[in-house]
């Protein structure tokens, strides 16, 4: 079986501080971090390897060469190939020409499935696995909780799908593209002492868009239709707060809240 | 040797109840606490014990030693299971764990000589609670005491939170009896002192089982005074304010049963709800009342003489509460292992060292500047802090804690994240001439420094191995650094 995972480094936005003069994020400050649903794609994919060692998974980013070091630490995980796609005519690509990059290179690669994030942590528009999904001509599923891993080794996906708070069951025969919603169910497995530094280099390519040979008017600002017209940030509401002391009754009030809470 | 063999020899010295060979309790028996989070997870690279033996009686003992010895068959002396250090953790195939379960015999109480005889095998917390009904203590109260036992207590050159007033184990213990590779079997008697030449139960106190096995112990009692209890606390600018307070009592010859100063971010998990982002100075004066009362005194002329690094006192009846529910249960044991079942987290770690008293702040701030330059986790660092709980007129004692989110594989937790910080305060310490092993023991896992710990020196510690136990059957790797072992370590 083979299985393409698509990831996308983001700015730690969690971290991360907002502009709000100018309405942008200060990307210059953050760190990057791995899109969350992106990792629980590639976590699920390194499940199904770990069952089926002969699995083959590939991993492929676009973006700025800065992401090279998170990159590299995912091929130090068992991933058996990556490609980053870097030019700096794809700069400012809006989720279609995005798309249409990403697409451009997955046609000339076979898979049985394509897994993805849902959502980006920094865009959240969910567009790209869907119009990927219609590039090639695949079928899609978004918001997946989990997949059948048995069942995936009979030929077929069972998926478990979370619609607005219901779960659904869908099955997809291969191959498709599955995005996934950030889960508990995979975990990414963590590079170990031995491979902290090891050399991934044979595993990697690097790819430009002399390799792709997109137009230069169908990438970047010049290929991307849409644009921001504002950014804001979410308002979080006041919540009301209750001081305890540290004696009976406030812990008797703390243990209630928790027990109300289902923690306890 | 066969393990048929082995356990066939077993046999024929003791009863098949006291030969456990189940599968769980050898995994468990394979690593102690020092590797507690590698445990829960299933991952430990170390090799189970054959069988762990529960003889009762010294003669036994005595036997299964013999046997060890002549069959080259690795021995882990275990009595409460409490070691943190790797002492207890196993590094040969060929190995039994000697366990003093059925050891556990309370021997005489002698109120008029104010000494206690116990077996190796009991537990410190139900003889401490035994003396308080009539009106006595050890004075022995480490974190450990509900489920610590006697003979670990005395291997490990342990100390507790009442050190200053009471001293550490080696100040209480009047004498002993143990059990040698080659089966013998010596009683050292109990006297108030004696000359007769060197004091020889220093070979035996803090040997952490790598020269003997103790049998029974007798320690010294205490009137015990609860009521006279005095706490006093204050929060202080800096370490330095506190170090000095400290120093202050100690040397004008107060002997205050608690003496600590803990480290702002130390302070912040133990004191979160009076602290206020300060450094945290506690003592607690015990005894008759007029010596509680002197000792309280002698606390607020300390405090006096250094009032301009003070903020503010402590309300007492906050640090007798936080005084009462210091100690760990086996619950507490219990609730830290689920834990570390269900997140990447435990409870921490800690590296404890000691120096005089110019020392110990160069340690401290040395320590916590490379930590904060050199580690390259240092964001996945969730505690750094330190705190002197030990005091002596010379010097005290500092308490190094850490905690991490752990980013890593489990089998790979100890050299990502405790090893390294180990390391530089181990080489910090031993730098400035102090001592990397304050009362935990070296343990397996210190024992790369054990040479430059001792420095010349070294040679009488070696003797003693070479001399006391030539096939190397006691506790393998425990002080003493063994090839075969680094694998484990690295």
């Amino acid at each position: 079986m083979k299985i393409i995972c698509l990831v996308k480094f983001i700015p730690d936005v969690e971290n991360m501080q907002f502009d709000h003069k100018k309405n942008v994020l200060m990307r210059e400050q953050a760190k990057l971090t791995i899109n969350p649903d992106d990792e629980t794609a590639i976590a699920a994919a390194l499940k199904i390897k770990e069952r089926a060692p002969e699995t083959l998974v590939e991993i492929i980013t676009m973006g700025p060469k800065v992401v090279m070091r998170k990159f590299q630490d995912l091929l130090r995980r068992d991933v058996d190939k990556g490609i980053l796609i870097s030019d700096p005519l794809y700069v400012g690509s809006d989720t279609y020409a995005t798309s249409r990059i990403l697409g451009k290179y997955l046609k000339t690669r076979k898979a049985d499935y394509i897994f993805t994030g849902t959502h980006s942590l920094d865009g959240d528009t969910s567009h790209v696995p869907a119009q990927i999904a219609e590039i090639l001509g695949s079928c899609h599923m978004n918001n997946v909780i989990t997949l059948d891993i048995d069942q995936l080794f009979q030929g077929t996906a069972l998926l478990r799908v979370n619609n607005e708070g219901n779960t659904l069951q869908f099955q997809m025969n291969p191959p498709g593209i599955i995005s996934f919603e950030k889960s508990r169910e995979y975990k990414m497995p963590y590079i170990r002492y031995g491979d902290f530094q090891r050399d991934v280099s044979d595993k990697m390519e690097i790819l430009t868009n002399q390799d792709l040979g997109l137009k230069e008017e169908e990438v970047g600002l010049a290929g991307s239709l849409t644009e921001v017209s504002r950014t804001f940030m979410k308002e979080i509401a006041q919540k009301d707060s209750i001081t305890v002391k540290n004696d009976e009754e406030g812990i008797e009030a703390v243990y209630q809240f928790l027990k109300e809470k289902g923690y306890v | 040797m066969e393990t048929k063999d082995l356990l066939k020899g077993l046999e024929k010295m003791l009863t098949t109840e006291q030969i456990n060979t189940d599968e769980e309790d050898l995994y468990d028996a394979s690593a102690d606490r020092y590797k507690k989070y590698a445990k829960v997870r299933r991952v430990l690279d170390v090799p189970k014990p054959k069988a762990i033996v529960y003889p009762n009686s010294t003669e036994e003992v005595s036997k299964l030693l013999m046997f060890c010895n002549d069959n080259k068959i690795n021995v882990i002396p275990r009595s409460g299971k409490t070691a943190t250090e790797g002492g207890l953790e196993n590094w040969k195939e060929d190995t039994i764990v000697i366990d003093a379960k059925n050891m556990d015999q309370t021997v005489k109480i002698d109120e008029y000589n104010m000494q206690a005889t116990v077996q190796a095998g009991v537990v410190l917390g139900d003889l401490e609670e035994e003396l308080r009904k009539r009106g006595y203590t050890t004075g022995h109260s480490p974190q450990s005491k509900p489920v610590a036992k006697m003979g670990g207590l005395v291997a490990t050159r342990s100390i507790g939170q009442l050190s200053t007033l009471y001293g550490g184990i080696e100040d209480m213990v009047v004498g002993l009896e143990c059990v040698f590779p080659d089966g013998h079997i010596s009683r050292i008697k109990n006297v108030s002192r004696r000359a007769g030449g060197p004091d020889i139960r220093h070979i035996v106190i803090g040997n952490e089982g790598s020269l003997c096995y103790i049998t029974e112990v007798t320690v010294k009692l205490f009137k015990y005074f609860p009521e006279n209890n005095e706490f006093h606390g204050f929060l202080v600018k800096d370490m330095d304010t506190g170090i000095k307070i400290l120093r202050e009592v100690m040397v004008n010859g107060y002997r205050p049963s608690v003496a600590r100063c803990y480290s702002e971010e130390d302070a912040k998990q133990h004191f979160y709800h009076f602290y206020k982002d300060h450094s945290v100075v506690i003592f607690m004066a015990e005894g008759n009342k007029e010596i509680a009362e002197a000792t309280g005194k002698g606390i607020e002329m300390a405090a006096e003489k250094f009032k301009e690094g003070i903020v503010e006192k402590v309300d007492s009846q906050l640090l007798e509460e936080w005084f009462e529910n210091l100690n760990w249960s086996q619950q507490d044991i219990d609730d830290e292992y689920e834990g570390m079942l269900e997140n990447d987290s435990h409870t921490g770690f800690t590296t404890e060292v000691s120096g005089d008293w110019e020392t110990i702040i160069k340690i401290y701030h040395n320590v916590m500047k490379r930590i904060k330059e050199e580690y390259h986790r240092v964001e996945d660092l969730t505690l750094l802090g330190g705190h002197s709980s030990h005091s002596y007129i010379n010097g005290t004692n500092m308490y190094f804690v850490y905690n991490y989110e752990i980013h890593c594989a489990p089998e790979d937790e100890m050299r990502v994240y405790h090893h390294p910080l180990q390391r530089i305060i181990v080489e910090e310490t031993l730098k400035l001439g102090g001592s990397m092993c304050h009362h935990h023991g070296i343990g397996k896992f210190r024992n790369e420094w054990t040479e430059e710990e001792h420095g010349s020196a070294y040679y009488m510690l070696k003797k003693l191995k070479e001399s006391f136990d030539p096939n190397n059957i006691m506790n393998f790797g425990t002080i003493f650094p063994q090839e075969e072992g680094k694998k484990y370590q690295k």
